[in-house]
């Protein structure tokens, strides 16, 4: 028996099938129950009615939750959960403000106990369950919807892989990334769960003991996970990103990882799951502990809102993840890979990703130091670009450090080009060099933005290789001063092959141009990363997921 | 507290009207006759496998015909004994009886009674293909109409590390990882402690450990695999039964679950038991029993109507548990009408695996803890 993999819309059949189904069997429920956290410390701050009425018999809004906001950490990944969202804010009187962070990050932010959230809205709480803190600082979590991260491979890519007739193993996606027969984009694991739950899938079926993966079996599939990276040719900090950057520019490579939700929208993917299995994100709505009765109340309320049958229909429907109201495609084999369940394997996997496997970033920075950046601003700078320095950093943010094998130019910039450092990391992962060059970094002169560009990307072309990411970034806090203008600039760029497709991410700060930032990402298939809060450490390492 | 009290009573009086109009034909007191007289609040803390239960606006319906408006809050079983002021709640319900066992050592004096009005058995919510390749190897077996997963041969099978790629006729079922239940986290959850008792009577020979030496042995040595190699694992019981539901027994082969889970959702929502889908019985088996604890006469009402009114039987038997007593006719009752097989009738479990001491438990749960 072959298991049948290549699929895209027929989900949207099973959805419609689902509909029927769901109305012909509309038969009264039980209020759903959430998921009651049962560990052994006994909390009275997460005690829950149990007796909730049927919501949906009362279309008003609830009196004992009207007024309250809910302040969430979520995922990028649910901005597509915005208009049910908002529905549930109209019909429930409630207020939710989302901030948005990377699962990885944002799981380390709530359990280092920082940040002032009532809940997380992450895609999965996998990695928070590995630390210990979990049970004291979380109360109540509850599955919303669920998919899978699995690969798109372009429909023509797929039939002459043969992969749309049979699922291939991860060891022969390994292969086929290794032989060059399969470039593919991923998003950094660092960032984003997805790209981590694909590198976590891999490194699993890869080690071959058929149970959850430990840290002694990082070190035996490193040499796998090298010749799997060599099929990179697209990176991102998102997964949501990483489907934009696709959809711009899909010439560099034959597919993506990324969710089964994101595939299913592409009808040019084929939605291919590795026979030994995915692994799915189930975004667990979770709240907080101690964050008092009101805020409970309207967590209770929103998970019942999401619950709800109407709603896990609308949710399947609009994001094409599965939910209780889609049943499984039983003709279809996916298996699930144990996530691990210690937290020291999770680093060192993702360490070694960093440090050893993944082809390493070709990094040019452009640094405006032009005289309306003295004073705070110069220091923020510093302070951004030495936080990617801090090599004793704990958790994820040690991974954001420059990496070794990393190759590192500064061009500061003012009227004309102030300095140039070129840095290359050795194995040691010594960063002394950059920090000393940066902390002698001061403001003078004006904003040569354009033409200093154009020496950067050459640089960055100069060392450009098929082993390495290369790209630019770009800061100023300024409009450009001097010629050429952006115009200028992307006349220059057009006639410029061997620049382009390296991406420029610039960074919106001050007083710099979002209109003439946003035609250069767009001009070199880069992003625009907006600090306009100020908060440039924070961009810098979102960034760092890109490069 | 005051204002979430204040939220419990509008709430209730929502699912009163709707339990009035719903359930008001069948129950054998009508419950226009409680709306005028004054509800008793009772409080109690149960295990979150129930909440569909208590809160069934039938079941607060019939609560209301005796005078009673209970309110509920959930707690894992196994933490119920070390909650703070559990005692001052007029009952506690926890989903087996080590648990309360656990309980009643600890608050002794506070407890007026204890009663088991209902139970379920542990199953294993799996599929065709999956019990098909099990059968071949000598781990499944089908008789009367009903799966049963043999125990002692599954769990040989996790000791080998056998893949279900290493069993004879995997081709129905071609997946290389390990032969191996899915279960919650035995650090947070009945179920898997049951899972954990079940496992441990097997491999010492169908015998109770009863010493805290052997049973440390035994978890280091065979039982803390059984987690261990799942990997992550959920908190709580609807947790891996939801992936189930969704996700499909190709996904997620052998799901461990109460059987009253399965009952409730093919009674209920019976759309989201598809054709591929089935419920097996580990052999031995072990009981989830639902013992209602009271500390306050207010408690012990509830103890009674939940053992002796037979419409509440048949509310109980609706969620999918087994009634014990004079009402235990009501679950294949309701079973029948729902024309539901696959079952194991009453009286067929012969062999029914006992659970250790919670002091042997204990020493379990924390070797296998440290081992995380």
């Amino acid at each position: 028996m072959t298991a049948v993999v290549a699929h895209s819309r027929s989900r949207a059949l099973a959805v419609l099938l689902a509909l029927v189904c769901a109305l012909v069997c509309a038969v009264a429920l039980p209020a759903c129950s959430r998921d009651e956290v049962a560990e052994p410390a006994p909390d009275d701050a997460r005690e829950q009615p149990a007796t909730n009425p049927d919501p949906s018999s009362d279309p008003e809004a609830d009196p004992d939750v009207a007024g309250t906001t809910l302040r969430v950490l979520a995922g990028s990944e649910i901005k597509d959960m915005l208009p049910i969202l908002e529905d549930a804010q109209a019909e429930l009187g409630i207020t939710v403000e989302l901030t948005y962070q990377g699962t990885l990050d944002g799981t380390e932010t709530v359990m280092a106990g920082e940040g002032d959230f009532d809940a997380t809205w992450f895609p999965s709480n996998a990695y928070m369950t590995l630390f210990d803190e979990k049970s004291a600082l979380v109360s109540e979590e509850a599955s919303i919807m669920r998919t899978p991260v699995v690969l798109g491979v372009k429909r023509d890519r797929a039939a002459e892989l043969g992969w749309d007739e049979k699922s291939p193993t991860w060891a022969e996606v390994v292969d086929a990334a290794a032989s060059g027969e399969f470039a593919y984009g991923m998003s950094s694991p660092v960032s984003s769960n997805s790209g981590f739950s694909a590198l976590v899938e891999l490194a699993t079926a890869i080690s071959g003991t058929g149970a959850a993966i430990t840290a002694a079996d990082v070190d035996v599939v490193a040499s796998d996970l090298t010749r799997f990276a060599q099929g990179q040719a697209l990176t991102s900090g998102s997964s949501g990103w990483l489907m934009e950057a696709y959809d711009k520019d899909s010439s560099a490579v034959d597919g993506v990882f990324n969710y089964e939700s994101l595939i299913l929208q592409d009808p040019d993917l084929v939605e291919v799951i590795p026979q030994d299995g995915v692994i799915t994100a189930d975004y667990p709505l979770t709240l907080l502990s101690g964050r008092g009765e009101k805020v409970e109340a309207a967590y209770g309320a929103l998970v019942d809102y999401l619950r709800r049958d109407d709603v896990q229909q609308r949710i399947a429907e609009e994001t094409f993840r599965r939910t209780d109201a889609t049943t499984p495609d039983d003709e279809r084999m996916v298996f699930e890979i144990p996530f691990p369940n210690r937290i020291a394997t999770v680093r060192a996997l993702l360490s070694s990703w960093v440090a050893e496997v993944r082809k390493p970033a070709n990094m040019v920075f452009q640094i405006d130091t032009s005289g309306s950046m003295g004073g705070a601003r110069l220091d923020a700078l510093k302070a951004a670009l030495l936080s990617l320095t801090e090599t004793g950093a704990d958790g994820t943010a040690a991974l954001l450090t420059f990496q070794p094998r990393e190759m590192i130019r500064f061009v500061e910039f003012a009227s004309g080009i102030k300095s140039e450092k070129d840095l290359v990391v050795g194995e040691d992962g010594n960063l002394a060099g950059v920090s000393s060059y940066v902390n002698g970094l001061s403001a003078l002169g004006g904003t040569a933005l354009y033409g200093t560009l154009q020496h950067a990307l050459e640089l960055a072309a100069q060392t450009r290789a098929d082993d390495n990411v290369t790209s630019v970034v770009l800061f100023s806090d300024g409009e450009n001063t001097d010629a050429p203008g952006i115009d200028g600039f992307a006349q220059w760029y057009e006639a410029n092959e061997a620049v382009q497709g390296i991406p420029v991410y610039a960074i919106l700060f001050g007083e710099a141009s979002a209109d003439e930032m946003g035609r250069l990402a767009e001009l070199t298939g880069g992003r625009v990363f907006d600090a306009g809060d100020g908060d440039l450490t924070a961009a810098f390492k979102e960034i760092r997921g890109y490069l | 507290m005051v204002l979430i009290l204040a939220a419990v009573v509008v709430a209730g009086a929502i699912a009163l009207g709707q339990g009035a109009e719903a359930g008001g034909e069948s129950a054998a007191h009508d419950a226009s006759d409680a709306q005028g007289q004054q509800l008793t609040v009772v409080h109690g803390v149960i295990g979150s496998e129930k909440e569909s239960l208590f809160s069934d606006p039938e079941a607060q319906a019939i609560f209301n015909s005796y005078g009673l408006d209970v309110q509920v809050t959930t707690s894992g079983s196994w933490a119920m004994a070390e909650r703070a002021g559990i005692e001052e709640s007029d009952f506690a319900s926890p989903s087996s009886e080590i648990s309360a066992a656990h309980l009643v050592d600890v608050h002794g004096g506070a407890v007026l009674s204890t009663t088991r009005p209902f139970y379920s058995p542990l199953a294993v919510a799996t599929g065709d293909a999956v019990l098909s390749v099990l059968e071949q190897n000598g781990i499944a077996e089908r008789r009367d109409g009903v799966w049963y997963l043999d125990m002692a041969a599954y769990l040989d099978a996790v000791a080998n590390g056998r893949r279900w790629t290493d069993l004879a006729g995997s081709d129905a079922y071609p997946s290389s990882r390990n032969v191996m239940i899915t279960t919650t986290d035995v650090r947070s959850s009945n179920s898997a402690l049951m899972y954990l008792s079940l496992s441990s009577y097997v491999l010492n020979g169908y015998a109770v450990i009863t010493s805290e030496d052997a049973a440390r042995q035994q978890a280091t040595d065979s039982l803390a695999r059984l987690f261990l190699d799942q990997g992550y694992s959920q908190s709580s019981s609807s947790g891996p039964w939801e992936s189930f539901l969704s996700k499909g027994p190709m996904n997620q082969p052998l799901t461990l679950i109460y059987e009253s889970q399965y009952l409730e959702a093919q009674m209920n929502e019976p759309s989201r038991v598809t054709s591929s889908m089935r419920i097996c019985y580990p052999a031995p088996t072990i009981f989830s029993d639902h013992v209602v604890v009271a500390f306050s006469e207010a408690g012990q009402k509830v103890q009674d109507v939940l053992e002796n009114d037979p419409d509440m039987a048949r509310v109980i038997a609706r969620h999918g548990f087994r009634v014990n007593g004079a009402n235990s006719a009501a679950f294949s009752e309701q079973v029948g009408v729902a024309g539901l097989t696959g079952y194991a009738a009453d009286g067929t479990f012969i062999d029914a695996a006992q659970a250790p001491s919670y002091e042997v438990a204990d020493v379990m749960l924390q070797t296998i803890e440290a081992l995380y």
